[in-house]
């Protein structure tokens, strides 16, 4: 059905409208004093403690981000091994759906490929944020970080390559447990599928 | 200088002449919604005319999709209306699957249609408030708009993984599940909203400043607005009850149970009260479609679909009731894996078309006011 | 609009319009009709059939058969109004796809400003974009891109300039 608007053209007594509005403004700045702590020091406000009147000191301290959050890409390694996660399938680079992310394969002796990404960049500047990456890649080596200050003076320093794209498992697992919960299984299998197929001490990160 | 020279002479007011002067508002003006651009012909105080410039924000996405796969537009359309990208990612991938004949499972459904209606409630928030920020209430009320905003935003955050950009739907559903601690949240937003939109009333609805501002100024009658194509909250605030999620009953709206507000004169005041009246739908279709999504199983969220998706060749139209009007996708496919044409009608700028006809005879101070009213996207308007 | 509902309009139309009109009927509904008998079918469709509501305009490309394309998706406005109320429709509600085509290197359609208004600045823009002229629109300038552009870029064989 529908429902016809009341215009409010009945008789009011001027400024009625305007006092009434300026209760509202009165009584948020009254509660204001009532409400400053509804965040509990030490505690982790996400969720359901951002529901409240309180700021967050933004460089000393950080507003909570959920695991899901979408940043920029980066590449895992295994903790235990070393083994870097990729095995340069291609997938991402072809879901990209502005081709930042360059992969050239790597080759043992004999000038066959293997499954190891010999480079890896990606053009973090032009990066949209999709995280159509992360979704296509079957291996959970490419992953979305929860970093956020990207800011740099340099425009060269926004080509990133692997020596900075790789985090070890941990940290992801420490950031966005429920993610990698999902995919854990399904990564730590192919890695130890993967790492059979290269030749030894290749894709191993040295720390 | 003598005494003589500066004595007032008297002049015939007959003899004066005026003339229209043309006043340039905008592309960067703080009150035109973005990068758009006004030629005003003013007598006086009064406008004659009015030519609306367009492009300073075209990107040419329509090309820009024929280069990508389906999928890879997805992000694109988050870009177009950014602040509604739930709904037109819902546009979007709907489009596809009617191309492409692919199946969405209940669940996928329930959890679209809570995503399109939270989209809704920020939407007319921030859009009733900047129009109160246009007519010079300043910020406090589109600071009570953001904060319910935020809200629904933190919401999408933790579904999709971003606030704005959301990305969310896939062809055949959605990118994944609702996180755990999303319900809870959902349930307290959707039972808080009514208690803010009635907050906003009592702050605002009966102002007498917002009633002498937006009472009777930029009428469209319902004629014009049908004959211009304006839809959503404009044709509804001009009288003419069309929803689309009443006449396509796409996705679940067919089993939802909502109303739809129409204003009578056709005026600012009938957009902004359609607008706030529509807020009390959403809630009424979110707690509606809460109860349908507890009913299904989790995790059952997408039907099978390749994952380089090749269309059989042939066309679609798909349109859904966005919140600033009627979002269409047409979609043209040669079986490739590319799009052949990718074209969106775009609500704003189909609703921009009118807005001399509805400028014409009002004062110069009324412009922002009735474009604030029409609630454009000027990344939408240009794509 | 199900099949049933559009074979009682095609009906209707091939009963109303001159002979020739519409060339062809697409498997998926959409009416092809000849360029110059366009006005009169979309007169049609607006006073007899109530298709009151132009929501779509656009231009397609077809660089490999030489033609260009322009659709047009028609809905019922009021009817769909009606809904609403919790009233019948009376009948059907859209979309009705309407296609034209021109030859390339003629790409000329009339214009149906005259008859919705809707269409103002989407016509304009499949000019801007496509460089399809629509004979008899009031104002047919570029929308997007600087009057001296001379390209249209959502053509097929478009290549950006270097620069």
């Amino acid at each position: 059905m529908t429902i016809v608007v009341p215009r409010h053209d009945e008789f009011r007594p001027f400024g009625s409208g305007l006092i009434k509005g300026l209760l509202v403004t009165m009584a948020h700045f009254v509660r204001s004093y009532g409400k400053r702590n509804l965040r509990v020091p030490g505690k982790e406000p996400f969720p359901g403690g951002r529901f409240g009147l309180f700021t967050v000191q933004y460089p000393e301290e950080h507003a909570p981000i959920p695991d899901r959050y979408r940043g920029l890409p980066i590449l895992l390694y295994d903790d235990a091994t070393g083994a870097e996660l990729c095995t340069a399938c291609m997938g991402c680079a072809r879901a990209c759906p502005i081709g930042i992310i360059h992969i050239e394969q790597g080759v043992d002796e004999a000038g066959k490929k293997i499954p190891y990404a010999q480079h890896f960049m990606i053009e973090y500047d032009s990066c949209l944020n999709c995280g159509l990456c992360a979704e296509a890649c079957p291996f959970g080596s490419i992953v979305m970080d929860h970093h956020l200050e990207t800011a740099r003076t340099d425009r060269e320093g926004f080509k990133v390559t692997k020596e900075r794209l790789l985090r070890p498992i941990s940290y992801y697992a420490q950031i966005a447990p429920t993610v990698w919960a999902e995919i854990r299984e399904e990564a730590m299998k192919r890695l130890e599928g993967t790492i059979k197929r290269r030749p030894a001490g290749v894709g191993i990160v040295q720390r | 200088m003598s005494r003589e020279t500066a004595v007032h002479v008297p002049v015939e007011v007959e003899e004066l002449e005026t003339e229209p002067i043309v006043l340039n508002i905008g592309p960067q003006h703080p009150s035109t919604h973005g990068v758009f651009r006004m030629k005003v012909q003013l007598q006086g105080e009064t406008i004659v005319a009015l030519e609306p410039i367009l492009g300073y924000l075209h990107r040419c996405q329509e090309k820009l999709a024929e280069g990508h796969t389906y999928l890879q537009s997805i992000p694109y359309t988050d870009r177009l209306d950014y602040i509604c990208s739930m709904t037109n990612n819902h546009a979007y991938v709907l489009a596809v699957e009617k191309l492409a004949g692919i199946e969405v499972p209940r669940r996928a459904e329930c959890i679209r249609v809570i995503m399109d209606e939270l989209t809704r409630l920020l939407n007319h928030a921030l859009a009733v408030g900047f129009l109160l920020n246009d007519m010079g209430a300043w910020l406090t009320p589109v600071q009570y708009g953001l904060r319910e905003r935020e809200k629904i935003l933190d919401l999408f955050e933790m579904a999709s993984g971003s606030r704005m950009m959301c990305n969310y739907m896939r062809f055949g559903g959605v990118a994944r599940d609702l996180p755990e601690e999303f319900m809870p949240l959902l349930r307290k937003v959707v039972a808080e909203f009514p208690a803010f939109v009635d907050e906003y009333e009592r702050f605002l609805t009966t102002n007498e400043i917002l009633l002498a501002r937006s009472k009777y100024v930029g009428i469209l009658p319902p004629d014009k607005a049908i004959a211009y194509g304006v839809t959503g909250p404009v044709l509804r605030g001009s009288g003419v009850p069309y929803d689309i999620r009443k006449v396509d009953r796409y996705s679940l709206y067919g089993e939802i149970d909502f109303d739809v507000p129409v204003g009578t004169v056709g005026d600012v005041y009938d957009r902004y009260l359609v607008r706030i009246y529509e807020m009390r739908q959403s809630v009424r279709i979110l707690e509606q479609a809460i109860r349908m999504l507890e009913d299904t199983p989790p995790g059952d969220i997408q039907s099978k679909v390749p994952k380089s998706l090749r269309p059989p060749a042939g066309e679609a139209y798909a349109r859904i009731e966005s919140p600033k009007g009627e979002l269409g996708f047409y979609l043209v496919s040669d079986g490739s894996e590319k799009p052949y044409r990718w074209r969106v009608r775009a609500p704003s700028f189909v609703n921009l078309t009118p807005l001399e006809e509805m400028c014409r005879g009002h004062k110069v101070a009324d412009i922002v006011l009735i474009l604030g009213s029409i609630d454009i996207t000027m990344a939408e308007v240009d794509r | 609009m199900d099949s049933t509902e559009m074979a009682l309009l095609q009906e209707r139309m091939a009963r109303a319009l001159r002979p020739g009109a519409i060339e062809e009927v697409q498997p998926d509904g959409a009416i092809r009709v000849q360029p110059r008998a366009l006005l009169s079918v979309c007169r049609y469709l607006l006073e007899q059939e109530g298709f009151d509501y132009l929501s779509n305009v656009t231009g397609v490309d077809w660089l490999a058969q030489g033609e260009f394309e322009v659709v047009y998706h028609l809905y019922a406005m009021r009817r769909g109004a009606r809904i609403a109320r919790g009233q019948d429709p009376g009948g059907p509600l859209g979309p009705v796809v309407l296609k034209v085509r021109v030859p390339r290197d003629q790409p000329v359609v009339p214009s149906v400003t005259s008859l919705w208004p809707s269409a103002l600045w989407q016509e304009r823009e499949v000019y801007d974009l496509m460089g399809i002229r629509f004979e008899g629109h009031p104002d047919l300038r570029r929308i997007y891109l600087w009057d001296e552009y001379e390209d249209h870029p959502l053509r097929k064989d478009y290549a950006p300039k270097e620069g």
